[in-house]
């Protein structure tokens, strides 16, 4: 359906009010597989989403269609008003807007931690290298990482891996952040160190979209939890809502497995 | 255990320090020298080998194999035997002493052997030489072939320049997500490895000239050698390419690189280092390859060498251009080991 491909334009800014971050009957397909069938979303400035659900769901599919890596089948995202679906739109310009941390963490191994985070800066915004270096130095003492600046991820904790991708998505100073189940591949002692850069993070008023299966930091830190099953949003409200009342039967379902483990 | 006496170990240690012992090692020390006498002699028949000029060394050597350094190796080696029998092992010196005069001596009667040996085969020895190592044909012909080595390596570098290059270039269009440049790409590199290299370098040189295109011959074998090398090495930077994790392009994606950006300061960086290896496999292939391109008349170390050999009427020539490209492919190889073996390491 090539309807939103149509009009020579990509719609407009953000107004005030407006949400951040708007999904229109998203569909994603792979090959005749539907991995989305049908998202609305809306996620206002400064809220914290945390989507939990259970594997294959769709979760990481939606993230990677709200900054370009996967092409929606169907329907709109609007970014601070821009569609990102549209033809005309430039995803890169969009991608300086929105940061994205990913569950393997992505580091790139041949470069220091400091020149990880100064690498897009100077590339995409054409900054100075004082400036950038100023700016990550700045961001890697934010996550806690101010010694670390010239350590190869190599040479790093998984934990210290991720808050250096973390600062590396900071440094492009964007206005929402994707994270997609960061802690997932983390040893347990150091998922805390992660979750609690996300929590400062959160405190700042970054509007952020997070996919995991960390309930504590679901209750405590997400404004909004919603629940996807099979490429659909089942539920969505607040999270102690959700955890004590669970409506759906599938929600039930899942946080019965996982409160069975705690 | 305290308070031993004395006199116990008064004994031994006099006889550690008995001149008389460590006399059979020194003795087996002199004699051991006396046996290499030989060597020039030994010398001597070696060379006479490559030259007849040198004809007296038959003289000379008899000289030098006989009897004496003979009898004085065996000596050094049956004095040595004596010395360590009776020096204690705690004496390290007599030890050393002794098996240096042992070592020299069996050095001795090997270069006698070795002297005899040489000496028995002389005329075999001599005309193997002859084709192979003619000192006269070395003489003459060494300059002409180090100048066409010079042009074979030059061939070499300058076609890998263009090579990297284009290989990166053809490597690029067969993954990229157009499918016309990806076709294109694969069709080139199907073509190209599916043809004899020196059908392609007669094809280029003399299709070329039949188009009105004439080219020199260096230049003509550089277009020849980088249509062909660019094809192999264009899927090597491929292999590599594909063997970074996609996560790391859409990393880079992700913070609003363009796909040249990323591929330029984030995929190529890692997978470059990864294909030096096998890039430089196939550097040394090429320097070797080179040597196809005297089959259009360009003077590099083969057709020098293959020349020197119809005028001199032996092989030397040919034997002298081996010998150059060892010098070069040898240590290139010693070289790429060495460097994978550090990116294992360093994996
Ligand atoms: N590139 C792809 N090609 C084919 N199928 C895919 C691809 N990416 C995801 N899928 C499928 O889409 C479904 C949703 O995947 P994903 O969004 O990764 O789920 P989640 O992140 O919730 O575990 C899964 O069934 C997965 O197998
Ligand atoms: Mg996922």
């Amino acid at each position: 359906m090539a309807d939103h491909r149509d009009g020579d334009e990509p719609p407009m800014e953000l107004k005030p009010g407006e949400p951040m971050i708007k999904i229109e009957g998203l569909h994603k397909k792979f090959g005749d597989f539907d991995a989305l069938k049908g998202i609305d979303l809306e996620v206002l400035p400064r809220q914290v989403v945390v989507v939990v659900g259970p594997s294959g769901s769709g979760k990481s599919t939606m993230l990677r269609c709200i900054n370009g890596l996967e092409h929606a089948t169907r329907g709109h995202i609007y970014i601070e008003g821009v569609d990102v679906t549209h033809r005309a739109t430039d995803i890169n310009k969009v991608r300086e807007k929105v940061g994205m941390v990913f569950q393997s963490f992505n580091l790139f191994p041949h470069l220091t931690a400091i020149r990880n985070v100064t690498l897009a800066p100077l590339k995409v915004r054409g900054i100075s290298q004082e400036e950038a270096n100023v700016k990550a130095v700045e961001l890697l003492g934010k996550v806690g990482l101010g010694d670390k600046a010239d350590a190869f991820p190599a040479h790093l904790s998984g934990g210290q891996q991720q808050r250096v991708a973390i600062a590396r998505a900071l440094a492009m100073e964007p206005d929402v952040m994707l994270f997609d189940e960061v802690t997932s591949a983390l040893d347990p002692e150091l998922v805390k160190e992660v979750l609690d850069t996300m929590q400062d993070l959160a405190r700042e008023g970054m509007t952020m979209i997070v996919v995991t299966h960390e309930m504590g930091f679901a209750r405590e830190v997400g404004d909004r939890l919603i629940f996807m099953d099979e490429g659909l949003v089942v539920e969505d409200g607040d999270p102690t809502e959700i955890f004590n009342n669970p409506k759906h039967p599938r929600t039930q379902d899942f946080f019965s497995k996982i409160l069975s483990h705690l | 255990m305290e308070e031993a006496p004395a006199g116990r170990f008064a004994e031994p240690l006099s006889e550690f320090e008995n001149p008389d012992i460590s006399g059979w090692a020194k003795a087996s020390v002199v004699c051991g020298i006396l046996g290499l006498l030989s060597v020039p002699g030994v010398v001597a028949i070696f060379l006479s080998v490559f030259s007849t000029e040198l004809e007296a060394g038959n003289v000379l050597g008899s000289v030098g194999l006989s009897g004496l350094p003979v009898i004085a190796s065996i000596l050094a080696i049956v004095f040595a035997r004596v010395a360590k029998r009776q020096i204690l092992h705690s004496d390290l010196g007599g030890v050393g002493l002794a098996t240096a005069g042992q070592t020299l001596g069996i050095i001795g009667l090997a270069l006698v052997a070795a002297g005899l040996f040489v000496l028995f085969m002389q005329d075999r020895l001599r005309a193997f030489t002859e084709d192979f190592f003619d000192w006269e044909t070395i003489k003459e012909w060494w300059p002409e072939v180090a100048r066409g080595f010079l042009t074979t390596l030059k061939l070499a570098v300058v076609s890998e320049v263009f090579i990297l290059i284009f290989g990166l270039l053809i490597a690029m269009l067969r993954i990229s997500r157009l499918r016309t440049f990806r076709v294109f790409a694969a069709i080139y590199i199907d073509v190209i490895r599916g043809l004899p290299l020196i059908l392609q370098i007669f094809i280029i040189y003399f299709g070329l000239s039949y188009l009105g295109l004439n080219f020199s011959r260096f230049t003509a074998g550089v277009v020849a050698l980088t249509v062909c090398y660019s094809a192999y090495e264009a899927e090597i930077y491929r292999a590599g390419i594909e063997s970074i994790h996609k996560g790391q392009m859409e990393a880079a994606r992700s913070l609003g690189m363009t796909y040249l950006q990323s591929m330029r300061y984030v995929v190529l960086p890692q997978a470059v280092r990864r294909v030096i290896p096998p890039l430089s496999n196939e550097f040394i292939m090429l320097t070797k390859d080179t040597a196809l391109v005297a089959f259009i008349g360009m003077g590099e170390a083969f057709m020098m060498g293959k020349e020197g050999m119809g005028q001199a009427a032996n092989v030397t020539p040919l034997v002298g251009v081996a010998l150059f490209f060892l010098l070069v492919t040898i240590p290139a190889m010693r070289g790429v080991h060495y460097l994978e073996n550090r990116l294992a390491k360093g994996d």
